[in-house]
């Protein structure tokens, strides 16, 4: 009976429904506010520095620009067309090492290490590891593969300071991008594939080179563009790799400077920023157009492989 | 368990066990099946049809954690004792679902003769016109042979499979539900064309459809599952003995629908 | 009898060529010993000539010996030597010409290109790749004459096993050999200068510089300036890239998003050179504003806000992956109880992806330590503890550093012993680092699932 009492005496307050609800709507559309604020400077930082590289940068591109060689020294006359070159250079040799160990090495990853499991030998054992080491690689900053690249290739081995260092290098470092794109392409093909292949009598290998990987190449392709464009982008590894020669590189063993080196060359020696800009707007022009034809071929290929 | 086969048997069963890991999914299967000729495997959801299918061509052995128990023979030699490369290429396979290759019709089928070696282009040219004149293909798509395969319609599709498995020249042909993903009127072309390769090839069919089993096999397997989920051979016999007049009550109760 | 006599041909050139490799094959042997005995000379190494002089030989050999027989791998080698060697003439020509046509001060002009261009690549190219080429032809064609069993077959792929098997642990290969050869680097000085010195001193100055060989290599200076430029890069970027990860899960429609995500992306592809250059030429002046003396626009506050835009598409990206894997049902849950959006938002998805956004944080602040260039470029690169200008605590973002990353990037081309050591040992801090970091945002990432 006490205790009935006490709860009758228990009166709840009126609780304005409206009034929190407007509460509560003021409150989101400042905090949605913010939130867009925030995007916008993001953005707008974006929009600010590509636009001005390219406002500033493209007037100082012209013919004579890209095809003239860099003069070299504090003056910073001249072009980039050594730059260009060496660049592609790089980005092809890169490619040429990191492709074919990354793609098979993904085959190995996804097509070959589930048998570990049924009591394979030590060594394949290991290579359940490998996982690992790629994830490893893939965060291991680009000043240390620089490092690993000149006191391995540049100093033991006695390459010096040569496309190949930094071909060599640079493929250690795009090495994760390309095993992981692939292993993601690779493990996308439909099991019904490889099974259809292994019923007709074929052997593994077989099956992987015929039918996996041909339908696995949109991603693999796509994993290759996306290597290419961090070699064009990075700098730290190259600086100690490739040494900073103007010059155009005449053989494999020749130093050289990618168009990045040039423009941290020209901005932290020389004071021709307006070089520097114009070198800076052919690099984003070209990083532009990889991420274009990325998302272009990736939608293409879709369509391909629906049969319409 | 009896078997009648009338003629020699093309692949036998002894004792066949089969367990994913600690599961056992199919139990003691003793059977013959005959040469040139049609034999179907009836039964309900689940009871192993499927998993009995591929042992023949030892797709199994894909999965790591199953083992087995007990043999089958291929013309008299152990499948486990011949080369699977090879067992794959006389044991041929159509799946429930077609799967054509992501390549061109000619490539599908080429395929496979080129994985075994075979490669003079007017030879190959001969087995693609074979094999899809064989599966019923040929006129449809003669002229466009550079097409992909994934752009045909599900039944054309489902019959380049089966010229496809037909280019390696099998001796034996599985077909799991092959008419299951189908609408009817490619179901009933299928079942001619099935009708037809029986001279050449002994085929073994896993059905959901008894109608099917029915009227287009010669003999007819009956599995059903037991308590324990394992899968087992109830009957077995000529098709029309299992359908008038069944020998065992489970065989007269699945035919006449009353489970499964 | 027309297809049996063809073949019959088609075999008789195979043995024919079988002759002619193994002439080959004997020829190539005495020019690779010749060459290592410096007997005759040849454009390369002793030991390169060896290696590669040594594999060709036998290589053709065995294939000498397989086409008698007909068979199949003997045509692949052969194949793939013939298309190397048509690789390596092509790639020396592509190098000459380049030299001519840009070697100069100016490219040559056009005419003058291609005239070198018919001139190298037809004329003198043809040359070199004929009999390669040639070779390439005549097995294409005899595709038929050849032979091959399933047991070759089969064998092939047993191998190629451990061919790919190679290839797999070649990323493990590559950890291992950085971690040894960094490290065994650095030993020299942990030796010399000792553990302790190194990451408790506070002042560097390298005995190589000012010659002398008191060396003091203290790199408290480096790592305070990387922690101090990775704060303000979390304390800039973090609101920003964790807001428009919300925008872009949970409040922006369909075309907003379509915009701004590869706009996003394309912010992660762009080099970091080209952020150092905005550093230097946009925000050294607009900071320089600050009437602080001692301001050169340089230092803490414009590297923190390069980084903070260098790893906002980072934060942005795993915290959207994150925000997405909240399930729908929390959502319409909280609908359903008849909150707002941002309520939802704030209570309910934000909490549940908690782990994932953390994640994306830590992540960031790695991609922020890793940073060199662009640092190098915009924070000063002076060797002293960042303090503040004057008495305002707010100028210390005013002040000049250096990181852990710029320190060795500046000073690896001229270092010395101890001093080159110890920045092998810098290097080996920030590998150990990142992967700590790495490891623990991958847990964070794991947790999340239920």
């Amino acid at each position: 009976m006490a205790t009935a009492r006490k709860l009758l005496k228990y009166k709840p307050s009126k609780f304005d429904y409206k009034k929190n609800l407007r509460a509560r709507n003021i409150s989101q559309k400042i905090a949605f506010g913010i939130i867009w604020l925030c995007a916008a400077i993001a953005v707008a930082a974006l929009i600010a520095i590509v636009g001005y590289v390219l406002i500033n940068g493209l007037p100082a591109v012209n013919l004579e620009f890209i095809t003239t060689r860099p003069a070299g020294g504090v003056s910073g006359e001249g072009g980039m067309s050594t730059t260009i070159v060496t660049t592609i250079y790089l980005v092809i040799i890169t490619t040429v090492i990191a492709a074919p160990l990354g793609v098979l090495a993904a085959v190995y990853i996804v097509e070959y290490a589930e048998e570990t499991e049924t009591g394979g030998s030590f060594i394949f054992a290991i290579v359940k590891y490998a996982r690992i080491g790629v994830e490893i690689l893939a965060g291991v900053p680009s000043i240390v593969f620089g490092l690993f690249g000149f006191i391995v290739f540049v100093s033991r081995l006695k390459l010096n300071f040569s496309l190949l260092s930094a071909g060599l290098s640079g493929a250690c470092l795009v090495l994760p991008v390309i095993i992981r794109t692939t292993e993601e392409a690779v493990m996308a093909v439909p099991r019904s594939y490889r099974e259809g292949s292994l019923a007709l009598g074929t052997t593994k290998w077989q099956t992987i080179s015929g039918v996996v990987l041909p339908a696995a190449t949109p991603g693999i392709v796509t994993g290759i563009v996306l290597s290419i464009g961090r070699v064009i982008a990075e700098t730290a590894i190259f600086w100690v790799t490739l040494g900073g020669s103007y010059r155009l590189p005449r053989d494999i063993m020749s130093s050289g400077r990618t168009m990045a080196l040039h423009v941290y060359s020209l901005a932290s020696e020389t004071r021709a920023f307006d070089k520097a800009l114009g070198t800076s707007a052919i690099l984003i022009i070209i990083i532009v157009a990889l991420n274009l034809a990325i998302n272009l071929s990736s939608r293409q290929f879709a369509k391909k492989f629906s049969g319409k | 368990m009896e078997n009648k086969t009338n003629g020699i048997s093309k692949l036998s069963v002894e004792d066949y066990s089969l367990y994913y890991a600690d599961f056992q999914a199919l139990r003691d299967v003793t059977i013959e099946l005959p040469a040139n000729k049609i034999t179907a495997i009836i039964g309900p959801s689940g009871c192993g049809k499927s998993t009995f299918l591929r042992s023949f061509n030892r797709m199994n052995d894909l999965i790591p954690s199953v083992h087995t128990e007990g043999k089958i023979e291929l013309d008299a030699e152990n499948i486990h004792n011949v080369d699977v490369v090879e067992l794959r290429k006389r044991v041929g396979m159509v799946f429930q679902r077609p799967n054509p290759f992501p390549k061109s019709i000619y490539e599908n089928i080429a395929f496979g003769p080129r994985a075994h070696g075979v490669r003079d282009k007017q030879i190959l040219n001969q087995i693609v016109q074979t094999s899809l004149k064989q599966a019923v293909l040929w006129d449809e798509v003669k002229d466009s042979l550079n097409k992909s395969g994934l752009a045909l319609s599900g039944g054309q599709q489902q019959r380049l499979c089966i010229a496809r498995a037909l280019a390696v020249e099998p001796e034996v042909i599985l077909m799991d539900e092959p008419a299951s993903a189908l609408d009817p009127v490619a179901t009933l072309k299928i079942e001619d064309l099935i009708q037809q390769l029986k001279e050449k090839y002994t085929i073994v069919i896993v059905t959901h459809n008894m109608q099917q089993a029915a009227r287009a096999s010669d003999f007819t397997l009956f599995f059903n599952m037991a308590e324990d989920r394992a899968g087992y051979l109830v009957e077995s016999g000529n098709t029309i003995d299992i359908f008038t007049n069944p020998k065992e009550k489970l065989t007269e109760q699945y035919i006449s629908g009353r489970f499964g | 009898m027309k297809m049996i006599k063809t073949i019959d041909f088609k075999r008789k050139t195979i043995r024919a060529l079988s002759i002619i490799s193994s002439i080959v094959s004997i020829t190539m042997l005495v020019i690779t010993i010749l060459g290592y005995f410096q007997r005759i000379t040849l454009p390369f190494s002793p030991i390169l000539i060896l290696i590669i002089g040594s594999l060709f030989s036998i290589l053709i050999a065995l294939s000498a010996v397989g086409l008698w027989t007909y068979k199949n791998w003997a045509r692949s080698i052969i194949f793939s030597l013939a298309i190397l060697v048509i690789l390596y003439f092509f790639i020396t020509t592509i190098f000459k010409f380049a030299v001519i046509v840009f070697g100069g001060k100016e490219v040559t002009p056009i005419p003058i290109i291609l005239r070198t261009f018919f001139n190298f690549f037809i004329v003198k190219l043809s040359y070199k790749i004929a009999i390669p080429f040639i070779l390439i032809l005549i097995f294409r064609y005899q595709e038929e004459g050849f032979i091959e069993n399933q047991a070759q077959r089969n064998f092939f792929d047993n191998s190629i096993r451990y061919v790919l098997l190679l290839a797999a642990s070649s990323s493990l290969f590559i950890v291992a050999l950085i971690f040894i050869f960094t490290f065994s680097e650095s030993t020299l000085a942990i030796e010399e200068i000792g553990l302790e010195e190194m990451l408790t001193g506070t002042i560097w100055r390298p005995g190589s510089i000012i010659g002398n060989d008191t060396a003091q290599l203290g790199m408290v200076p480096m790592i305070i300036g990387s922690i101090y430029s990775t704060i303000g890069a979390v304390v800039i970027g973090v609101p920003l890239s964790v807001g428009t990860a919300i925008l872009l899960a949970e409040i922006a429609p369909q075309i907003v998003r379509d915009i701004f995500r590869p706009l996003i992306e394309l912010l992660a592809g762009i080099p970091s050179v080209i952020y150092g250059l905005f550093g230097m030429i946009v925000l050294a002046p607009l900071i320089r504003n600050f009437e602080v003396s001692g301001n050169s626009g340089f230092g803490l506050l414009n590297a923190s806000i390069v980084l903070a835009i260098m790893i906002l598409p980072t934060i942005t990206n795993i915290t959207e992956d994150a925000l997405n894997a909240v399930p729908d049902a929390y959502r319409k849950a909280s609908y359903g109880l008849g909150a707002t959006k941002w309520q939802t938002i704030r209570t309910v998805v934000l909490p549940a992806a908690r782990s994932g956004i953390i994640a994306a944080i830590i992540l960031g602040i790695g991609r922020a330590l890793g940073e060199t260039m662009a640092l190098i470029m915009v924070i000063g690169n002076s060797i002293a503890i960042p303090t503040p200008l004057n008495e305002n605590p707010f100028t210390l973002l005013l002040a000049t550093a250096r990181t852990l990353t710029g320190n060795i990037a500046v000073e690896i081309n001229y270092a010395a012993g101890a001093h080159r050591s110890a920045l092998f040992f810098t290097g080996v801090l920030l590998f150990l680092l990142l992967l700590i970091i790495n490891r623990v945002a991958h847990y964070m990432m794991r947790e999340r699932k239920p």
